[in-house]
């Protein structure tokens, strides 16, 4: 689609018209502009209506349509600088936006958060049990070392070791001494005389 | 043209990517939406698994926290039939683990039944092996057993399991629902390898620990002397208690025959009976001591009362009683030194049946003694009602009375803490863990009854000594503590006669040590033993002595008499079955009957082990001790007597009240510092002969 403009300031002489073309409904109001300008267009009411960017002075299309006059091709040059233009940022929406952002953001990370300590508790849940089963198993050899050594202290058991093996003799009476017992005096004092012997 | 081809291809690909999406969304939709509960209920019955646990049985420890039971998890093989593939290779190459038949192996494994045991409780090299085999349809089980490390000591006490683990017999039976604990089932999940990732804790209580009064010391001891006398009179039976009298703990309970827990199966129900609770016997003369203190505690008779014993016979309701010797006139305490029948009939008329009935049951005859333990019997005794005019004779002699060798040891036990009588137990304490619980009502220490007064018991303990001193007791006697008894020979009565044999006699010696303080009270038992002499004095008498001069040094228990001049005999025998072969499994009892030791300078190295050696007598007397020499109280007071003590160093005693009558030990006798000097006090005896 053409684009039309106020194409008298920047060229004067007007723009360059090609006649080996159909002509188009562009062209063609374009063609009549030029001819009114020059003079030559029957006088017709005229309206200004907006065509892309700029706006373009023609008659009406009904009573355009009337009338068949030569096509004159039209060739422009556009050239579009927009440097100047600034989009305006309004800082409203800027705010929801980074607040739109922020919370979808903490929404996300609780989901990681959540989906992560999920499955690192089955992990440590493999890994606990795991645990508990060297547990048990460690209270089991703890239990069968027990057994093992109320075996070995029989009394029967080392009895005969002392007796047949080492050739060890139960002491007589008089082989065995007492060690001293407290004076008798200090037992008198601090025990309670007992009388009648009642618990 | 291109441009319309190119939006044409867009708009199929947009529309099938979005019939894909629709497709995959809304299958997604249908099965969270629609179907959710069954796939939740599928995946529950996946991963969800129920473990049923089963407590392991709690330990059974003797008073110093020695195992005395425990368990231990075992292996079990089971066999799915159905996952067997070849029968016949599975069936050869498990019975040689398992040591069963093939043929049997086979018909297990043939069986229609989804689960079949192969064997229970396997030993850890049999469970590794056919683990090993790694057969198909062969899966292992874990389980407890239960092992006796001590093997058969104190088998009776403890009881005996059955292949489930119920308790069969002594405490493993008394207090079964609490050393099993509860069974529990327990969820865990589990992933797709079956291996579990989130198991529960078991809530339940385990087993408790039994904690016994039982020493194991004094227990083997006890077990080795009876085994020893046993073998030596060819006796069937025995059983010997020690007691603590202070308490009524019991401290070894020993049978025989006795068996080991470990193979219950192999033994006859004879051998498992608890014949020191549940065997009734006639206690013979040793009741005389309940007839003695019941005639002393109503002050009917006195120590230096003279009876005409009827030169060895009398009648009694038209019944002919004969002495075992005939004797003539004797005091009270000669009647029971020498256990005159005769003398004791006499004793118990004075008494009465009513009074004597009274304190038969005050000592805890005719009744449970309420011991923790199962199967007790309460003894024979006739209601007084049912008392024939004969029945006072017999009774006082310990005859038309049964009564458990527990119940007799209970009462001397009385008799030696001044007159309580205290309920046996033989259960100290019960644990869960480090916690300790409450005992329950029935095993709690009651408060003991009174039998008779402290006076009384004090009386009996002098005249108990006498029996050992210069009575029908003194192969009790020790060597380095004062020691009181009675020997029993009770006649059994003969079941084809339906009389009393003269043969076969119940020798018996109940007694304690020391006199001032007793420690230990100790009742040896013996069934019919062999050869003659067989009475209590020859047979039990001697096992007091040995088992009580062994177990005061144990419990820390000091002299209280310097030691008797020793014959020290260096005759040395050969142990009997002594080879080469012997080895610590082969533990029969004969090889502990072994006379008295030699000392150090007779015995010489390994080559006096085999060769007899005959030196000769020597006479050594050793003194051991005893700077200080009790003086006589006679007739002093309490002060005096007191301060006479603490200035000398000795421990004084005082019973009764007004003047001291009697002492013990006696006046003269050379002690040790701290010795306990016991004074009876009492209103001084008029001295007139009076017999009857």
């Amino acid at each position: 689609m053409a684009t039309a403009y106020r194409w008298s300031e920047e060229f004067p002489q007007g723009p360059k018209v090609r006649t080996d073309v159909a002509e188009t409904a562009t062209r063609r109001t374009v063609r009549r502009f030029q001819q009114r300008m020059n003079g030559d267009a029957p006088s017709e009411p005229t309206v200004e209506f907006p065509v892309g960017r700029g706006r373009v002075i023609g008659r009406p299309v009904a009573s355009a349509r009337a009338k068949k006059p030569l096509m004159t091709e039209v060739y422009t040059i556009k050239k579009i600088d927009n440097s100047r233009l600034v989009r305006h940022v309004e800082p409203v929406k800027l705010r929801n936006l980074y607040r739109t952002v922020a919370l979808g953001g903490l929404i996300a990370l609780c989901l990681m958060a959540y989906a992560y300590q999920h499955f690192r508790c089955i992990d440590l849940s493999f890994q606990l049990e795991d645990i508990k089963a060297k547990q048990v198993q460690a209270q089991q050899a703890n239990g069968e070392l027990k057994l093992e050594i109320a075996t070995l202290r029989d009394p029967r058991r080392i009895d005969v070791i002392a007796q047949r093996e080492l050739g060890l003799k139960r002491p007589d009476a008089a082989q065995v001494r007492e060690y001293a017992n407290p004076d008798g005096s200090e037992m008198a004092a601090l025990q309670a005389v007992r009388i009648n012997r009642v618990p | 043209m291109e441009q319309e081809k190119v939006h044409v291809r867009l708009l199929i690909l947009t529309g099938v990517a979005l019939f894909w999406m629709t497709a995959v969304f809304g299958r997604v939709a249908y099965l969270q939406l629609f179907r959710h509960s069954d796939y939740y209920a599928k995946a529950v019955r996946q991963q969800r698994r129920t473990i049923e646990i089963t407590p392991k049985r709690g330990a059974i420890y003797d008073r110093n926290m020695q195992a005395l039971a425990m368990s231990v998890p075992v292996q079990s093989a089971f066999a799915v039939p159905s996952e067997v593939k070849d029968v016949g290779m599975a069936s050869r190459l498990l019975s040689r683990e398992l040591g069963t038949p093939p043929e049997e192996v086979r018909a297990k494994l043939e069986s229609g039944a989804s689960f079949v045991w192969l064997k229970r409780k396997l030993p850890p090299a049999s469970s590794d092996a056919i683990q090993s085999l790694n057969l198909k349809g062969i899966y292992l089980l874990e389980e407890n057993q239960r092992f006796y490390p001590k093997r058969d000591m104190a088998s009776h006490v403890l009881g005996f399991v059955d292949v489930d683990e119920h308790g069969l017999g002594g405490i493993e039976h008394e207090y079964d629902n609490l050393i099993r604990g509860q069974g529990e089932k327990i969820v865990v999940m589990t992933d797709a390898r079956q291996k579990q990732f989130d198991g529960g804790e078991a809530q339940h209580d385990r087993g408790v620990n039994v904690v016994l009064t039982i020493d194991e010391k004094i227990q083997y001891v006890a077990e080795r002397e009876l085994a020893a006398v046993v073998a030596k009179f060819h006796a069937p039976a025995g059983s010997v208690i020690v007691q603590d009298p202070n308490s009524g703990a019991i401290l070894a309970l020993a049978n025989w025959p006795k068996y080991n827990p470990n193979a219950p199966q192999e033994v006859t129900t004879d051998k498992r009976t608890d014949r020191a609770i549940s065997e009734i016997y006639e206690p013979g003369s040793t009741f005389k001591l309940v007839t003695l203190a019941a005639a002393f505690d109503q002050n009917l008779i006195r120590s230096e009362e003279v009876f005409n014993c009827e030169n060895g016979a009398v009648t009694v309701a038209g019944h002919l009683i004969h002495d075992h010797k005939k004797y003539g006139m004797l005091t009270v305490a000669d009647i029971l030194a020498n256990s005159s029948d005769v003398g004791a009939i006499k004793i118990a008329l004075r008494l009465g049946s009513p009074k004597f009935y009274e304190y038969i049951r005050a000592f805890g005859f005719g009744s449970p003694t309420g011991v923790d333990l199962p199967a007790e019997s309460r003894g024979l005794l006739r209601r007084l009602d049912h008392w024939g005019s004969y029945s006072i004779a017999s009774v006082s002699m310990g005859q038309e009375v049964g009564v458990t060798p527990l119940q007799m040891v209970t009462a001397v036990s009385a008799v030696a803490n001044g007159g309580l009588l205290y309920r046996p137990h033989i259960v100290h304490e019960m644990r869960r863990g480090d916690q300790i619980l409450p005992l329950e009502a029935q095993s709690a220490v009651a408060e003991p009854k009174r039998a008779v007064r402290p006076e009384t018991a004090a009386i009996m303990r002098r005249l108990m000594e006498g029996v050992i001193l210069h009575g029908t007791g003194k192969n009790a006697r020790l060597d380095g503590w004062t020691a009181g008894g009675k020997t029993g020979t009770a006649q059994k009565i003969d079941p084809e006669t339906g009389r009393y044999s003269p043969t076969n006699v119940i020798a018996s010696f109940t007694g304690f040590a020391p006199i001032n303080n007793p420690a230990v009270t100790i009742l040896v038992s013996i069934d019919s033993p062999a050869g003659y002499p067989h009475d209590g004095a020859t047979v039990a008498a001697p096992v007091f002595k040995r088992i009580a001069e062994q177990i005061l040094p144990h419990l820390d228990v000091p002299r209280d008499v310097p030691l008797s001049p020793q014959l020290i005999q260096a005759s040395y025998r050969p142990k009997k079955n002594e080879t080469q072969d012997d080895s610590l499994d082969d533990l029969t009892p004969v090889d502990f009957s072994a006379p008295p030791d030699t000392t150090e300078e007779n015995a010489s190295a390994p080559a006096a082990k085999t060769t007899p050696v005959k030196m000769p007598e020597v006479m050594m007397a050793v003194n051991e001790g005893g700077d200080i020499q009790v003086p006589d109280f006679k007739g002093k007071t309490m002060r005096e007597v007191t301060a006479s003590c603490m200035r000398l160093g000795l421990d004084p005693i005082l019973v009764g009240t007004r003047l001291a009558i009697q002492q013990m030990p006696a006046a003269g006798t050379k002690v040790r510092r701290g010795t306990k000097v016991t004074v009876e006090f009492g209103d001084m005896p008029v001295r007139s002969g009076k017999s009857k």
